[in-house]
């Protein structure tokens, strides 16, 4: 077996989880549906980094109850059960395409200018097949070595656009629909869980199930939060009505916070940053998509399975781009139910079929 | 040899700027205006600064107009007549022209996608008095070629006067797009020309942009405010009444003020901010707390005893708070933001949307509370 899991410890796990959480929680939000009527994202992040937990704690228990370090150990060989794990392969690339997209759109539409997406991630596609290929251990020990940097770069981003926030930006909150924030936290769910269900796939490297415990509860709870604060900032910074419109939401904070602020024009310079955390959690998606298939599967390699799900996740952002009302709707539709690829079959796969009683042989 | 091959792999990523081009093939647009054409809808300004190639070479400044239908129009019409190729990523103020602004028709030439063409958010708007050809012209001194130092200046003057209003692209937008405050722009105008009186009334000069009565190098001034209803101009703001009308909205720092005492005699003092002001809205009444800080530069000695100085400033500036913001009320503008608290009542977007704040703005009762922490020459000028 060739799955490139190896071996790596409880800061590595955390930190490519918190960056990943950070990154989905940040960049694979769709405006246009977040902030369609009225502005709780931040409430909402909580809400979902919460119930992701839950989900992760729950899955945890169940591991420790059976015995196993991952999630293909509670698939097994039942076939219903691999049959349940495609939804959330098929989840864990949704998430990988999210925060790709994002930074597709805003690298071609404010930074290179005259080029077209398909130049551009001629740029992206390469490092995003390269990692997935290398594997696990190549990712989190990137993780671990990127994470200083980028906090950094995000606290940068925050604390120069203090001088920008204003709190009535933020209102109305829309407390009075309760009913919506909660559907919006479920539908943030691709998002949030995505970076613990990822953990899971590939929970064999962390050597042990507590330390992946410690590992996805300290990533999760940092990561989520600090994207919940970095919406927050975000909600202080552009009404609701602005933020519906704005397809690039933390790019416009970055650029506008630093009129007279000597940090102006490094805008550009945090972005390609940003955009190396955005790699890397695209990647780690994708190659614990990869390692699900191959466990679930029995394909002994992982790599021609990581390449083509890079390849998927690749040509769904391309195709997604052509400016049609079809696309339009599938996007709209991937961003608000595609929490339905993770609510349906993960409580269906953590729990335990009874196997029909053999026959007695015939004496 | 796996790594060498990965190594010459990323060589390719190291390719530089995709379409790089020189520094020299740019002229750079600083500043960016546009008002009422004459054959079409627009007429677009542009203060062009070419860089000088050598140290003896100075940085020349030049003004180049055309008329369009759209920014990106004018953008192609600009580039086609200019031997250079224009860039705006160094652009940093917008000036939109009143006979323009009067009908609101700025908005549909401002509605172009953020980041083509390259124009940053982060512009500082002003209003200024046609045409915009001579207000540019104005401000090109050989002092300051950037011009750097004129924009810093409105800034500058925004927070150490409160004479006028500093207010970027971005919040601009804001106040067009959502009705929880109206724009109010800094007023520019050319020297030679006389300007739309202050819309609170009395007395108009000093300190109203274009009518100041100055001998200067430089042929325009900036001060007092446009002030808007949405997307509309509805009026001017001397820079007292932007002074007071930026206390209320909490983007006054400090200034200076002349009062009139009961004597006939004046008396001149700094303002300062001594912290934010507090704003309450419930059924339709809002009251408005203030605290300032003022110290009394002239005359030497106190004009008056201390407590009756104190209480004729306060019910003074109270007075004026009220003019003011009758004033607005009258042209339908919400400069002094209240509905950004009456935006805080609501438990739903859709509630909050369907809610007519104008409408409620017209008829709303403000009562208004200085208090004046009292000193006399401590701060200095």
């Amino acid at each position: 077996m060739n799955l490139r899991i190896g071996a790596f410890g409880r800061q590595e796990s955390a930190a490519v989880v918190l960056i990943a959480a950070f990154f989905s929680g940040c960049f694979g939000i769709d405006s246009g549906v977040l902030y369609a009527r009225g502005n709780a994202s931040w409430i909402v992040q909580i809400i979902a980094v919460v119930q992701a937990l839950l989900l992760f704690e729950g899955t945890v228990w169940v591991l420790r109850v059976r015995g196993g370090n991952d999630l293909s150990a509670l698939i097994g060989t039942s076939r219903i059960k691999r049959f349940l794990a495609i939804p959330l392969i098929l989840a864990l690339i949704l998430a990988a395409m999210q925060p790709l997209e994002s930074f597709l759109f805003t690298i071609t539409q404010y930074v290179f200018t005259d080029s077209k997406q398909v130049t551009a991630m001629l740029y992206l596609a390469p490092c995003l097949f390269l990692l997935t290929a290398l594997g696990a251990e190549t990712l989190v020990r990137t993780a671990r070595i990127l994470l200083p940097i980028l906090l950094l770069s995000v606290a940068e981003a925050l604390l120069s656009g203090i001088g920008e926030y204003h709190l009535y930006r933020i209102h109305p909150i829309p407390f009075g629909e309760p009913l919506q924030i909660f559907t919006q936290a479920g539908s943030a769910q691709i998002r949030a869980a995505a970076p613990l269900i990822a953990l899971l796939c590939i929970g064999e490297g962390t050597q042990d199930r507590m330390a992946m415990r410690s590992a996805g509860r300290i990533g999760m709870i940092a990561g989520g939060l600090l994207a919940a604060t970095a919406l927050f900032a975000l909600s202080m910074t552009f009404t609701y009505t602005q933020l519906k419109d704005m397809p690039s939401p933390f790019y416009r904070m970055l650029v506008e916070v630093r009129a007279e602020n000597p940090t102006l024009r490094l805008d550009r310079a945090v972005l390609f940053l940003w955009l190396s955390g955005a790699i890397l959690s695209a990647a780690f998606y994708l190659y614990a998509a990869s390692v699900l298939y191959a466990k679930t599967f029995g394909v002994r390699d992982v790599r021609p399975a990581a390449l083509c799900m890079s390849g998927i996740a690749v040509t769904l952002i391309l195709v997604l781009y052509y400016d049609s009302e079809i696309t339009e709707t599938i996007r709209e539709h991937l961003y608000r139910d595609a929490w339905v690829l993770i609510a349906v079959p993960f409580p269906l796969i953590l729990l335990r079929f009874k196997r029909r009683k053999p026959c007695a042989a015939s004496s | 040899m796996r790594r060498f091959i990965l190594i010459l792999l990323f060589l390719l990523l190291l390719s530089g700027c995709m379409q790089s081009k020189n520094i020299d093939e740019y002229a750079y647009v600083l500043n960016v205006g546009v008002e009422r054409g004459t054959t079409m809808p627009y007429l677009v300004t542009v203060l062009i600064s070419v860089p000088g190639g050598t140290e003896d070479t100075k940085v020349e400044n030049t003004v180049v107009s055309a008329e369009a239908r759209s920014f990106s129009e004018a953008y192609e019409t600009l580039n086609a007549a200019y031997p250079s190729r224009l860039s705006f990523a160094r652009a940093s103020l917008l000036a939109i022209g009143e006979d323009l602004a009067k009908d609101g028709a700025q908005t549909a030439f401002l509605d172009f996608a953020f980041g083509k063409p390259d124009l940053w958010q982060n512009l500082r708007v002003v209003a200024v008095k046609p045409p915009v050809r001579d207000v540019f012209e104005g401000w090109i001194s050989d002092a300051d070629p950037s011009l750097r130092k004129i924009k810093t200046a409105v800034g500058d003057l925004s927070d150490e006067s409160g004479m006028t209003a500093d207010t970027g692209f971005g919040a601009y937008t804001e106040a067009i797009g959502d009705k929880r405050f109206d724009a109010m722009l800094a007023y520019a105008g050319a020297n030679e020309y006389r300007l739309n009186p202050d819309i609170v009334g009395g007395e108009t000069y000093p300190y109203t942009g274009g009518s100041l009565l100055v001998e200067s190098t430089l042929k325009t001034s900036t001060a007092g405010s446009a002030v808007f209803d949405g997307d509309r101009m509805v009026g001017v703001l001397d820079g007292r009444h932007t002074m007071e009308t930026l206390m209320v909205t909490d983007a006054f720092r400090k200034g200076e003020m002349h009062f009139t005492l009961p004597d006939g005699s004046t008396m001149r003092a700094a303002l300062y901010r001594m912290r934010a002001p507090r704003i309450r809205l419930k059924n339709g009444e809002a009251t408005v707390e203030l605290r300032l800080e003022a110290d009394v530069l002239e005359p030497k000695t106190l004009p008056m005893e201390r407590n009756a100085l104190k209480a004729y400033l306060e019910t003074q500036l109270e007075t004026e708070l009220a003019a003011v913001l009758k004033a607005l009320q009258r042209v339908n503008c919400d400069a002094m933001g209240f509905g950004r608290f009456r935006a805080k009542q609501f438990r739903s977007a859709a509630d909050w949307e369907a809610c007519d704040w104008k409408a409620e703005y017209r008829t709303l009762r403000v009562s208004f509370s200085v208090t004046l922490m009292l000193s006399h020459g401590m701060k200095g000028a």
